[in-house]
């Protein structure tokens, strides 16, 4: 017996929940663009949680409850209890609120959250927010407007903050483990040879960056790697990317298939599905959301909890990868695409790799995936990206996203990743 | 429950890695193995658990990866020599992924290979990482890819503060005839984007150039192609300015470092203050402090100097501190506000806070 046979069978909602809001500030990197310079946590989130709802056409006087969603608030702002900071600037003075931190994970369980509280019928409206600044950080005491930068250095005690320090951080095997772990599985369980390898990899760097180009939430990402080329006197992207200017970083991963911090915010308002119909005529309905979570100890963790999430998915609504139209993964490594979406079953097993080397899942091809460009492109503001890969969702299944894919998005699935390591399966469908 | 219920789990771990021994918990309901020790059974959810000696179990590698780059520790593989980062499973409990030491790190893509194909047993091995002893894995009997380090003398403190003092001086450095800086500089301007001539030897890479990590990756990755030394990525994120990775290229090449005295006289000072402190002859202020110390703390005064540490060595009781800076501004009637007093440590310190306000 293992414990992956202990996962629990998820049971329905006692009620439908669906989303009628979803709002975020673009991606940016405040101490380096004077446009924002000054701009800070609460602002932030203030700004992501009005365009939620004006999105859903309600004010905070509509919306009973908020949640406050933040990877490290201690890391970065040195906030105890940050849902405290934003009432004031909602228009939700007095509300009931609270916050949560699952690292990187966090704005996917900031929806699973969400739906819960208004699936409960304890509130018929809630909005659920997340911000993070890990690019500029505040001072521990000062005012919000000054501050400073979030380096390397301070990321990495950050990550190691995230591992058990009972026994797991010691042993000093987790954290390479945790980065490539799968995708050296994956190889070997299918034969790819080393050029294969190369080929994908270098393809999800090109998908990904074109699609964060072309979407201005992303204001990190200005040229596609043909432009950098081009500028660097190199004849093709794939020159530019085995150049110097995109180093091998570990056995697999060179340096553009990790994470881009930087900082943002986005929001979600969500209100049972008979409720949502006074809002919208398309509520997004979320059918649930599968959740397994492995610390850094277990060999391949996120493959196993991804599959454990999935699992619980699939039983409790009967749809599988193969009926989604879109797919979306927190990618802070770039393979996870491919990986988690072929898991999923999004993917057919054991060829995901030629999906993408034959550009087949960038988001103009027949599978998308992460069609906003992923954490490694489009950016990663740690607790703020699971809602940003929401919004993404959301604005592709009303046909309305910067990046728009082929064909009409019915249903869509989230892979959420984070937190040394949360990993959930969210489903969604377009009434 | 009481307290007599408890038993710590953690440091009886610790505890008998100490004498050699390795622990790990017993199921009472199904005999899974919970490797490392854990309080209640993760197979069938028993609650309950018993110590089992582990010291001789052996594991079977599962999978191998490389540690350079972006995911290992520089720090262990200094202090411990070159690791592999594994999944070790042993028999009766969970698999997990840990460190291999004593490898020839060389031979990755033999060993990956030779693992994928053999069953290759490893067994605990029990180091010294940094004060407390912790358990990581070496291969079983003899093996072509075993190989132990040859580890290089830590670098002490003293000489080592140098590294970051150097690049206050960047004056000394004749850029024309140092080629390993003139590498560097153009390196960092090429990732960067930036012409060499707005880069000095002061340049601090994050602040004055940009904080995008990409970028001094290429830049580190430059470094390495064109003077074949090896610079670690977390390594790299501790360096500030230019100066500092200079030093470090040039203290691999076996060249002579940056020469800035002044800054090398001023982190030795620094040190030397701190050990003057000890044995400084107590004045009446220092006395005065020592015997509010001794008050709020209630210990002799003869136990406390100048660099007692008040909550290592007396107590992390914040009342006591505060009646300690209470007893303090009465006797010498200056202010110390408590969150100011939070920041202090020895008794030297707050010596030299209330001679400031004398």
């Amino acid at each position: 017996m293992s414990f992956n046979d202990n996962i629990p069978k998820l049971k329905p909602y006692s009620r439908s929940v669906s989303i009628i809001g979803v709002g975020a500030t673009p991606f940016v990197r405040v101490l380096d663009d004077p446009s924002v310079d000054g701009m800070n946590e609460a602002e932030l989130f203030a700004y992501a949680a009005r365009d939620a709802m004006k999105d859903a056409g309600v004010t905070g006087k509509d919306i009973e409850f908020y949640i406050h969603g933040q990877a490290g608030p201690g890391w970065t702002s040195n906030f105890a209890t940050p849902n405290m900071h934003v009432a004031n600037w909602i228009g939700m003075k007095g509300k009931g609120s609270y916050h949560h931190s699952e690292a990187c994970a966090t704005g996917y369980v900031a929806l699973e959250t969400a739906v819960m509280a208004v699936a409960s019928g304890q509130y018929d409206m809630v909005l659920s927010g997340c911000i993070e600044m890990p690019y500029s950080i505040a001072y521990p005491t000062r005012n919000l407007i000054k501050r400073r930068f979030g380096t390397d250095a301070m990321f990495h005690e950050v990550l190691c903050s995230t591992v058990p320090r009972d026994y797991t951080l010691f042993t000093r095997g987790a954290l390479p483990f945790n980065s490539e772990s799968w995708l050296d599985h994956y190889v070997n369980e299918n034969n790819i040879s080393a050029e294969d390898v190369d080929a994908f990899m270098t393809q999800l760097s090109i998908n990904c960056r074109r699609a964060a180009v072309q979407n201005p939430l992303s204001t990190i990402t200005n040229k596609t790697y043909a432009e950098l080329a081009e500028e660097a006197g190199m004849d093709s992207e794939y020159e530019y990317l085995h150049s110097k200017f995109n180093p091998l970083i570990g056995k697999y991963m060179r340096g553009a298939h990790f994470e881009q911090r930087c900082d943002g915010a986005a929001a979600v308002i969500v209100c049972p599905t008979e409720m949502a119909y006074k809002y919208t005529e398309h509520p997004i309905e979320v059918l649930g959301v599968g959740h397994s979570c492995l610390e850094n100890s277990n060999p391949r963790l996120e493959m196993t909890a991804t599959k454990n999430a999935y699992e619980q998915m699939k039983a409790l609504t009967g749809l599988t990868g193969k009926d989604m139209d879109l797919f979306l993964t927190n990618d802070f490594y770039n393979q996870s695409e491919l990986l988690a979406a072929e898991i999923c079953e999004y993917l057919p097993e054991g060829e995901g790799w030629q999906y993408v080397k034959e550009n087949r899942i960038a988001f103009d091809g027949d599978r998308p995936v992460n069609s906003n460009g992923g954490r490694c492109h489009y950016g990663h503001a740690a607790g703020a990206s699971g809602l940003h890969d929401l919004y993404e969702a959301v604005h592709q299944m009303r046909g309305d996203s910067a990046t728009q894919v082929k064909h009409e998005v019915k249903h869509a699935m989230l892979r959420g990743f984070g937190g040394s390591q949360n990993l959930l399966n969210i489903m969604l469908e377009k009434k | 429950m009481t307290k007599y219920d408890l038993e710590p789990i953690t440091k009886t771990f610790y505890d008998a890695l100490e004498e050699g021994t390795v622990l790990g918990r017993k199921c009472t309901s199904c005999g899974h193995i919970e490797f490392p020790p854990y309080l209640c059974c993760n197979s069938c959810g028993c609650l309950d658990t018993e110590w089992v000696d582990l010291t001789n179990m052996r594991g079977v590698i599962g999978q191998v990866l490389p540690t350079r780059g972006a995911f290992g520790d520089p720090d262990f593989k200094n202090a411990h020599g070159d690791y592999f980062s594994i999944e070790v499973k042993v028999p009766g409990a969970d698999p997990v992924s840990t460190s291999l030491l004593h490898v020839d790190y060389d031979k990755y893509n033999e060993f990956d290979q030779y693992v994928r194909e053999n069953e290759v047993v490893v067994k605990p091995l029990i180091i010294q990482d940094e004060d407390t002893k912790v358990l990581v894995w070496e291969l079983e009997g003899e093996s072509e890819f075993k190989k132990i380090s040859e580890i290089k003398e830590p670098v002490k403190e003293e000489t080592a503060a140098p590294a970051a003092a150097k690049a206050a001086a960047p004056a000394t450095v004749d850029l024309a005839n140092d080629k390993t800086a003139q590498i560097v500089i153009d390196a960092a301007a090429d990732a960067y984007g930036v012409d060499a001539s707005e880069i000095s030897l002061a340049t601090d890479i994050r602040e004055d150039l940009s904080n995008e990590s990409m970028k001094m990756i290429v830049m580190i990755s430059t470094i390495e192609d064109e003077t074949n030394v090896t610079i670690e990525i977390q390594e790299a994120s501790n360096l500030m300015t230019i100066a500092d990775f200079v030093n470090v290229v040039k203290e691999r090449l076996g060249e002579e470092t940056i020469s800035a005295d002044a800054a090398v006289a001023s982190a030795a000072g620094s040190a030397g203050d701190s050990a003057a402190a000890g044995e400084e002859e107590l004045d009446d202020i220092a006395k005065k402090v020592i015997q509010c110390a001794a008050d709020g703390y209630g210990v002799d005064a003869s136990e406390i100097t100048l660099a007692t540490d008040i909550r290592e060595d007396l107590s992390n009781e914040s009342m006591k501190m505060i009646v300690m800076i209470s007893d303090i501004e009465d006797e010498l009637d200056v202010t110390i506000e408590i969150q100011e007093a939070s920041n202090l440590m020895t008794i030297a310190d707050f010596v030299r806070v209330v001679r400031e306000r004398l």
